[in-house]
């Protein structure tokens, strides 16, 4: 049976695609299925350098698309994972430089040798956001509680329903809930409504992505990292299985009142 | 949605989340019906031009907004329409 073909995108830039997609693509690595990511931000690539990946690279998405080599001479198998790789984004070209239909051809192709091609989507609602979605079977729209971010996921949620593609399912990153507690941040339940569609994934603010992808390793290796917690989470949940979501459990305040009253078992949810 | 914090301190206005949420909500609406901002004003133009030619109304206080609708799946325009009274006579 071919394989589901994935696109990760969001609209606003910075909101965690990338790290998204590295991290729901080397979790499902983990648990055994065969993965190909394709990083489609074309001009401005980022998925090889969070993966570790970026001396390996000897040809990119656009030699593929022209005919300048094979699709397997372009995937570069990850340092953990023999059933994990990656085909680069061109650095010195734009988005014209991938089609559609090309896109269509090369996911097809890939989805008959894998179980997963998770494409991440640049920014923005042009070309390129057209490149990742062309060809795609399902779509995770990545957003964080801002108005600005929810703002732009609903352009594009828009933008992926005109293109005859199934609902897109939620990813809320960058989840604080002692700010949440506070009434400083929008709650997920706040997030869902407004944008309706279904949630897939809640990630919370975690230093472990900067210092994982300082390394270039995913933060699913972590085994203390929250954030790698629920991406492994999302990669279940994109299996069939069905993973209740996390309570995430604020931290008390600070100062030695805050320590006193956890310590006397007044925890904050 | 009111809370305290702390002792003495002063009491907190709307949680800017909800602000947020809101603000989100009337947006969202503009940007999917594709509203430029003129397009509301153009409208309620219009309402005072037809409305005017048979009711005596309060030009200036006419209120035009979209918003969500109270079912989930539609959105609003609500006009308020500020009729004047006749001279000297208060409802009973």
């Amino acid at each position: 049976m071919a394989g589901q073909i994935v696109t990760i995108t969001s609209g606003k830039g910075g909101v965690g695609k990338t790290t998204t997609t590295a991290n729901i693509g080397t979790a499902l690595a983990m648990q055994n299925r065969n993965v190909v990511l394709i990083d489609a931000d074309i001009g401005l690539r980022n998925l090889d350098i969070v993966m570790g990946l970026e001396n390996r690279i000897v040809y990119d998405l656009v030699d593929v698309v022209e005919g300048h080599c094979r699709v397997r001479q372009a995937m570069i198998r990850d340092k953990r994972f023999p059933n994990l790789a990656l085909i680069p984004a061109a650095q010195t070209r734009d988005k014209d430089a991938v089609s559609p239909e090309q896109m269509i051809e090369l996911t097809r192709e890939l989805a008959e040798q894998h179980d997963f091609v998770l494409i991440d989507s640049p920014a923005g609602i042009e070309q390129g956001f057209r490149n990742a979605i062309a060809g795609a079977h399902r779509v995770l729209v990545v957003t964080t509680p801002e108005v600005s971010a929810v703002r732009d996921a609903d352009r594009i949620i828009g933008l992926v329903e005109a293109a005859e593609i199934p609902p897109p399912q939620l990813i809320v990153n960058r989840f604080r809930p002692e700010m949440v507690r506070r009434g400083d941040m929008m709650d997920v339940p706040d997030v869902e409504e407004i944008l309706a569609i279904a949630l897939i994934g809640i990630v919370p603010e975690d230093q472990s992505i900067i210092t994982s992808t300082n390394r270039g390793e995913a933060a699913v290796f972590d085994l203390y990292s929250p954030a790698g917690r629920s991406f492994k989470d999302i990669a279940r949940r994109l299996q069939g299985e069905d993973v209740p979501f996390p309570v995430f459990e604020a931290p008390p305040p600070p100062g030695m009142m805050g320590r006193l009253m956890k310590a006397l078992g007044f925890a904050r949810v | 949605m009111r809370f305290f914090r702390g002792f003495g301190a002063k009491q907190e206005p709307v949680a800017s989340s909800q602000i947020a949420k809101q603000r989100l909500k009337v947006v969202l609406v503009h940007d999917q019906l594709r509203m430029s901002p003129g397009m509301l004003a153009a409208i309620r133009a219009d309402l005072v031009d037809v409305l005017s030619r048979r009711l005596d109304i309060d030009r200036e206080g006419i209120e035009v907004t979209i918003s969500p609708g109270p079912n989930g799946d539609e959105d609003q325009l609500t006009a308020r329409i500020p009729i004047r009274r006749g001279p000297a006579r208060a409802r009973r």
